[in-house]
């Protein structure tokens, strides 16, 4: 059996949300590659390069309390 | 600009508008993330579970519809009322403050409001990404030119001509192809919204191959497809009539796999116990259909661990999604406006979900089906395959 999985990624990257999701309603997640016939991963390689080029990061914690050492981040908060 | 927040396994990073990635601690110390308290222990093996807050957040801008479509999950109506651009400005500030990276508007109809483009500034300003969705009601092409800032319209679609009117009760196949040219024609990205029902889809698949090479052919760069969901107008007995049958549920892995070759496909959270079905206790081949020979033969967990790859979570409630209702309250998604989100984000699904090879991707299916259909929205799926196989 066949146990690879076909999802390759680049180096470090552990998921990849391709598209911007429009939908007011559920989230969605675009699952070409699961079918075999995109290229999702060479798209997402230049996007990382391009971006680790750009020194412009907009670092947002949103969640300050859990950032303060010592502080376990997992209990869930309450959404927006 | 890149907009990185630090998680246990390391950050969410959206690189562009169309890529969100999840990366580990080293590659988000290279986008300048400092994890702080987050990185105090060993980093988790899988990003599952590991996301708690919203990386999308639905806001509804109006209740106002010009048509009112029969399974309305709003209840919108022609004379709902406007949310003030204040208010909506205010939960966007608070939404970013928050780490969110989407904000997906919605209503009721959000063209209705006449400080769409304005809102969409507003999303911009603050580092969220903005996208839309409309039935194409009102849009114009001076409307359309006005939108640029969203990053994705999503048209809603559900079937050509006379299948549109019996699904929605307006005849509004002929508007949202007229506003899909007219979003093409000014250049605005477009991807179109099908809700998956019994009419659609027929005997065979033939409506929804039919539909989706017609938006291809108007421009629609992806088609995003969405279980249809019993909430507001469409909780009702109709309900029953209207949701896909058992064999259409077998044939969608096979149909999905065509619709692939001809376009980008999305699919959302609550479809995924639907497309499950044959991957659980029986064969491998499950969630990627019978036609697509990359994939036969492979196993859950490896089906798992591309879901995962691809950012799928299931039913992301209260976690990675929330909702903001047009009187600015807060749910866990749109379907389930008056629940608190974190008790649907606590929802641990009891058998079979519990020892579901899906689970992680799962969660137990969808909490609006389930409350509908049960009378409690934390029991599995009651539409799901494995689901109902457990309790013959
Ligand atoms: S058994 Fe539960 S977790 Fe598994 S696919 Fe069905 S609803 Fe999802
Ligand atoms: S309850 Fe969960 S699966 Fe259902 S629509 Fe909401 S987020 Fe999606």
């Amino acid at each position: 059996m066949d146990d690879r999985p076909p999802v390759q990624l680049p180096p470090g990257v552990l998921a990849v949300r391709a598209g911007p999701g429009a939908n007011c309603s559920s989230i969605g997640s675009v699952v070409d590659l699961l079918f075999g016939t995109a290229v999702l991963a060479s798209v997402v390689y230049a996007a990382v390069a391009a971006s680790l080029a750009d020194s412009t990061v907009d670092e947002t914690s949103g969640d300050p309390e859990a950032e303060a050492p010592g502080k376990a981040p997992e209990a869930p908060e309450k959404g927006p | 600009m890149t907009r990185a927040r630090a998680e246990t396994f390391g950050a969410w990073v959206r690189v562009d508008d169309r890529t969100l990635l999840a990366v580990d601690r080293a590659t988000a110390r290279r986008f300048g993330v400092d994890g702080g308290g987050r990185w105090q222990h060993p980093a988790p093996s899988s990003i599952v579970d590991e996301t708690t807050r919203p990386l999308e957040v639905h806001v509804a801008v109006t209740a106002r519809c010009p048509v009112a479509c029969s399974g309305c999950y709003l209840d919108a109506h022609p004379d709902g009322e406007h949310r003030a651009f204040e208010e909506i400005a205010a939960t966007l500030d608070d939404i970013a403050a928050r780490g969110v990276f989407t904000v997906a508007f919605g209503g009721g109809e959000p063209l209705s409001h006449p400080e769409l483009p304005r809102i969409a500034a507003h999303a911009r300003a603050r580092g969220l990404l903005p996208v839309v969705t409309t039935s194409g009601v009102g849009l114009t092409a001076e409307r359309a030119r006005e939108l640029s800032s969203f990053a994705q319209v999503n048209v809603s679609h559900d079937g050509l001509g006379a299948q549109y009117r019996d699904t929605r009760g307006f005849d509004g196949a002929r508007v949202a192809e007229r506003a899909l040219a007219t979003l093409v024609e000014a250049g605005v990205p477009v991807g179109v919204n099908v809700v998956l029902t019994r009419a659609l889809l027929g005997g065979d698949g033939a409506g929804l191959l039919a539909l989706v090479d017609r938006v291809i052919e108007l421009g629609a760069r992806e088609v995003q497809l969405l279980r249809y969901k019993p909430q507001g107008r469409a909780a009702s007995l109709e309900y029953l009539a209207r949701r896909l049958t058992p064999a259409q549920v077998a044939q969608l892995p096979a149909l999905i796999s065509t619709l692939v070759s001809r376009t980008s496909v999305r699919i959302d959270c609550a479809l995924v116990p639907l497309l499950s079905f044959s991957s659980v206790g029986r064969t491998s081949s499950a969630m990627v259909g019978r036609a697509s020979s990359a994939v036969v033969g492979r196993t859950s967990s490896a089906i798992v661990a591309d879901l995962v790859a691809l950012g799928v979570m299931g039913c992301e409630a209260g976690r990675a999604l929330g909702a903001v209702d047009v009187h600015g309250r807060d749910a866990p998604c749109s379907f389930l406006p008056g629940m608190s989100p974190a008790d649907v984000s606590a929802f641990a699904a009891p058998e079979p979900c519990a020892s579901c090879p899906v689970r992680a991707v799962c969660r137990g299916g969808c909490r609006v089906v389930s409350r509908h259909l049960q009378g409690d929205p934390f029991v599995p799926d009651p539409e799901c395959p494995r689901v109902q196989e457990a309790r013959r």
